[in-house]
């Protein structure tokens, strides 16, 4: 019981009653005895601490959340996936997460007691990947073949994994719980409960501290710095020192003000940063210095030369983040052929091949392959983020992915831009999508058109990213669906230097 | 518009109609609804806008168990169905557990136009009578959206299907002309338990391009199953060479657990003697006729491994497989052309069927067939005699006390016998 819960709301007293972890052994046993021996908590609470989600759009098949630090997928790994995805014919499908994360669809239970044993195979888990977990722990996308690295994030991203998952006294915390790690001046990580920006101090390079980030339905924030720095080796002790305090003082009566935020908003910074301290059995010494993350994220689509002489990273779009079983099994296959057979994958939801030669470069341009996930897809489908939307997810007002699509595909047709215009698409207030981060950032919405209630966009303009971030503001409050392309259409020309190509129709 | 039960504060009521519907559904949400069925009303409300959500937050609010989910599936389903699948999509909080009632409810709905929506979810509750309905609809000519659905529906429920009504489904499926259901019905049958012997019962030859690449897929990942032999034991428990040099060949080629259990008279259904993780296992009894241990310790054995979690089919004993009877009779008929008169000897058996089967191998055969319990090779000598121009043939798959007393080869060490048994346990799936 906490200090500040009064009584367990009925989330609580489900993750009070039983960890969803010990449902493992029983999976085999489940899939032969059927989803509906399980109770109702289990299905659809505690199965999310083995990474599986019961649909309810879709009663019967599941959807598996991998844990990919830093979003570094190897090939053999991605064509167990695929093959994963593949046995569920037109029912499978895969998601890249703005995590830097996979997610695969369509699975029935029956398979996921040898999905999980395979997944452990190859070196991949599931494990406390949704619910009210630390969730998947985010890096730089280009760590340690960027030209520009000040700090390579993948051991980092790696330990904050292990000593998370390692840590049996967390299993059950207030509220999900987002953490990245920063490793270049464009790690733009302030959307996240625990972001570790790297920042010198007396010459030695390591991370600032900020806290308490987080976008909802009910509030929005950006992590603010806590003063603290921290040599690298101290970031996994550190992370558990935080989860430990968010565990203490969580609020368990009252999900919606259940993030780190409100724990700060109660204790102060300073009592918080007392409370981490107090839990924290290494070095952190006072910060007040600024970090490093000086720029918006670079555009990552597209040929890059990498640190390493003579090789590349080539970054393709991914439509809607949506991948089949072909298009998985293809990566994979391009990854080994033409890269050292590793991925990437970014928060933007597309994937990098790395380590990609020279003289491979013209023959893996050449691959059919490409056409579907380009490396030049245009200026707007490059920088759009969607999250899940009404195929999926039942909190949706509009269909996400397919109207960004539909709608940014238009306007590229009729556009010309200067440069990349980050748009980010969000079915519900919840904005898992991030649209306070778009510098145009659409969130589902309903509003009245000719005397009806119909789907519609709340317009928000200005997110920043950058070495002065800011959320952005809302534009307009519901423009009906219809009539947003055009919207988006003058809002580009009048504010982002989009011209009209010269005899381009209405979108 | 006043809701008549009046229990639904006005202000709410506008905010859902409004702008603001999201944030009023959030606070219904979090404050629940008191009377969760009145509130169709506002949703019968052509005004209001207040559809799958709020339907969706009174599904989540109903006694699940209670009789308002059936009305309030009654309710939906009323409507014609070209308007079924928002609403039901909304009730998925009440279907996601097996409820008779609620099935009921959406069996009898079927029919009238909407069924490419109600087999899948009928299927998600799992009623066993619910399998064979699928099953036709699927199998059944009509539109494709139905026949995929009602296999949407099979797979949902998988587990809860009968395996082999669903298996000779699945064999059909894979030839249909829709390749979508030729293609669903190829990753249920790799699905099953035994994957393989449903695809290898396929022919990619005679499939669609795309429903053969997938097959190929299919059988690229399965290996064969785990085998479970049981066989006589020995005194002192010690297994016979030419026994565990078969299990560890099998092992080599099958790349899968072999596990040999040797059974005796005081031990006949010993518990499972391997360890490890539970998996599919097939399970053959190496034996030749059918006394104590086939009636009896077969199942007994079978059962106590279940039991441990082992999912366990079962083969006929050896000596009825066709394969075997006929190398066996082929092996005698050289021996009578070289000018021999064998005689087939085996260790006593009791109960009718074993008589039976003892008379049935002496016709089938041509060649006379008793029991022998002497107990040394003296006593078997002694037999011998007052038999005209016999050539003993122990029926015996390996080593025993009547093979010792006889000086005899035992079946498993001739060269033909072996590569027989050999041959069928590497084609099982
Ligand atoms: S933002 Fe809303 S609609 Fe989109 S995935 Fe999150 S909860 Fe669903």
């Amino acid at each position: 019981m906490t200090s500040t819960a009064s009584r367990l709301s009925k989330v609580e007293q489900a993750k009070a009653d039983r960890c969803g972890l010990e449902l493992a052994p029983e999976l085999a046993d489940l899939a032969s005895r059927g989803w509906e021996q399980l109770d109702e908590a289990d299905l659809t609470i505690r199965l999310k601490w083995l990474g599986i989600f019961f649909r309810p759009v879709t009663p019967g098949r599941f959807m598996v959340r991998l844990r990919l630090p830093n979003g570094v997928l190897q090939a053999r790994q991605l064509a167990l996936l695929a093959d994963t995805v593949d046995r569920c014919g037109a029912e499978g499908s895969a998601d890249l997460t703005t995590r830097q994360n996979i997610q695969l669809r369509g699975l029935l239970l029956d398979d996921m007691a040898p999905l999980l044993r395979d997944l452990e195979a190859v070196g991949l888990t599931s494990h406390r990947s949704g619910h009210d977990n630390p969730r998947n722990i985010t890096g730089h996308p280009l760590a340690g073949i960027d030209p520009d690295e000040l700090i390579d994030t993948r051991p980092l991203a790696d330990a904050i994994q292990a000593a998370v998952l390692a840590a049996d006294d967390i299993d059950n915390l207030p509220r999900k719980f987002n953490i990245a790690v920063g490793g270049a001046s464009d790690s733009f990580l302030l959307h996240n409960d625990l972001a570790f920006l790297p920042a010198e101090r007396d010459g030695v390079l390591g991370f600032a501290v900020q806290v308490g980030g987080f976008f909802s339905g009910q509030r929005n924030e950006l992590a603010v710095p806590l003063g603290l720095w921290l040599a690298p080796a101290a970031l996994p002790a550190f992370s558990l020192a935080v989860l430990r305090v968010f565990h203490a003082e969580g609020d368990r009566g009252n999900r919606g003000k259940a993030r780190l935020m409100y724990v700060i908003d109660r204790l102060g910074l300073a009592g918080f940063r007392e409370a981490v301290l107090q839990r924290f059995d290494g070095e952190a010494h006072p910060f007040d210095g600024d970090h490093l993350v000086t720029r918006e994220p670079r555009p990552l689509l597209g040929i890059h030369p990498q640190r390493q002489p003579g090789l590349h990273w080539v970054g393709l779009h991914v439509p809607l983040g949506r991948l089949d079983a072909e298009g998985m099994a293809g990566l994979a296959r391009l990854a080994t052929t033409y890269g050292n057979g590793e991925l990437r994958l970014t928060e933007n939801q597309n994937v990098l091949l790395v380590g990609v030669p020279a003289d491979r470069l013209e023959a893996l341009q050449a691959e059919p392959l490409l056409q579907r996930y380009a490396p030049d897809p245009g200026p707007l489908l490059a920088e759009a983020v969607s999250c899940t939307g009404s195929a999926y997810c039942g909190f949706a007002l509009i269909p996400t992915k397919t109207t960004a699509a539909t709608v940014l595909e238009g306007l590229q047709q009729r556009l010309e831009l200067p440069h990349p215009v980050r748009t980010h698409w969000t079915g519900c207030p919840n904005s898992c999508g991030q649209a306070q981060l778009g510098a145009i950032g659409l969130m589902g919405a309903k509003a009245r058109h000719e005397g009806a209630m119909v789907p519609a966009a709340k317009l928000m303009v200005g997110g920043a990213t950058g070495g002065a971030p800011a959320l952005a503001e809302v534009r307009h409050k519901g423009i009906p669906l219809q009539q947003l392309p055009d919207a988006l259409e003058q809002l580009l020309v009048d504010e982002f230097g989009a011209r009209r190509r010269p005899g381009a129709g209405s979108v | 518009m006043t809701l008549a039960s009046g229990c639904v504060e006005p202000g709410l009521y506008r905010a859902l109609r409004g702008t603001d519907r999201w944030q009023a559904l959030q606070q219904l949400r979090r404050g629940g609804l008191d009377r969760p069925l009145d509130w169709l009303e506002a949703l019968a409300d052509p005004e209001g806008g207040c559809d799958g959500p709020l339907l969706r937050l009174i599904a989540e609010t109903v006694d699940a168990d209670g009789p308002g989910a059936s009305t309030l599936l009654a309710w939906v389903l009323a409507a014609p169905s070209a308007d079924w699948a928002e609403p039901l999509a909304a009730l998925t909080p009440l279907l996601v557990r097996r409820r008779s009632a609620l099935a009921a409810g959406l069996r009898r709905a079927l029919g009238r136009g909407g069924d490419a929506l109600l087999l899948p979810l009928l299927g998600s509750q799992r009623e066993p009578i619910d399998a064979a309905l699928l099953i036709d609809r699927a199998r059944r000519p009509g539109p494709a959206d139905e026949r995929r659905a009602a296999l949407e529906g099979l797979a949902r429920g998988f587990s809860a299907w009968p395996p082999r009504p669903l298996r000779a489904l699945l064999l059909e499926l894979a030839h249909d002309l829709d390749p979508l259901l030729a293609a669903g019905a190829v990753d249920l049958l790799d699905r099953l338990p035994w994957p393989l012997l449903g695809l290898d019962r396929l022919d990619g030859a005679r499939l669609e391009p795309s429903v053969a690449a997938r097959l190929a897929r299919r059988r690229a990942g399965r290996r064969p199953s785990d085998l479970l032999l049981l066989a006589h034991g020995r005194a002192g428990g010690v297994a016979p060479a030419e026994l565990t040099s078969l299990v560890d060949e099998l092992a080599r080629r099958r790349g899968g657990r072999v596990v040999l259990q040797l059974l005796t008279a005081a031990d006949g259904a010993a518990a499972p003697a391997a360890s490890g993780e539970p998996a599919p296992i097939t399970l053959v009894p190496l034996f030749l006729l059918p006394g104590e241990h086939v009636r009896h310790d077969v199942a007994a054995v079978a059962a106590a491994w279940r039991h441990r979690g082992w999912p366990l089919r079962r083969l006929p004993f050896l000596g009825a497989w066709p394969a075997w009877q006929q190398a066996l009779a082929q092996a005698l008929a050289e021996r009578r052309a070289m000018g021999h008169d064998p005689l087939l000897l085996h260790h006593p058996l009791s109960g009718p069927l074993a008589h039976r089967h003892g008379a049935a191998l002496t016709r089938r055969l041509g060649v006379p067939c008793r029991a022998w319990d002497g107990a040394d090779a003296d006593g078997a000598a002694a037999y011998m005699e007052g038999q005209p121009s016999p050539v003993p043939v122990p029926l015996a798959l390996a080593t025993n006390r009547l093979t010792e007393a006889l000086a005899a080869s035992p079946l498993l060490l001739q060269p033909r016998f072996r590569s027989l048994l050999l041959e069928q346990l590497l084609r099982l799936p």
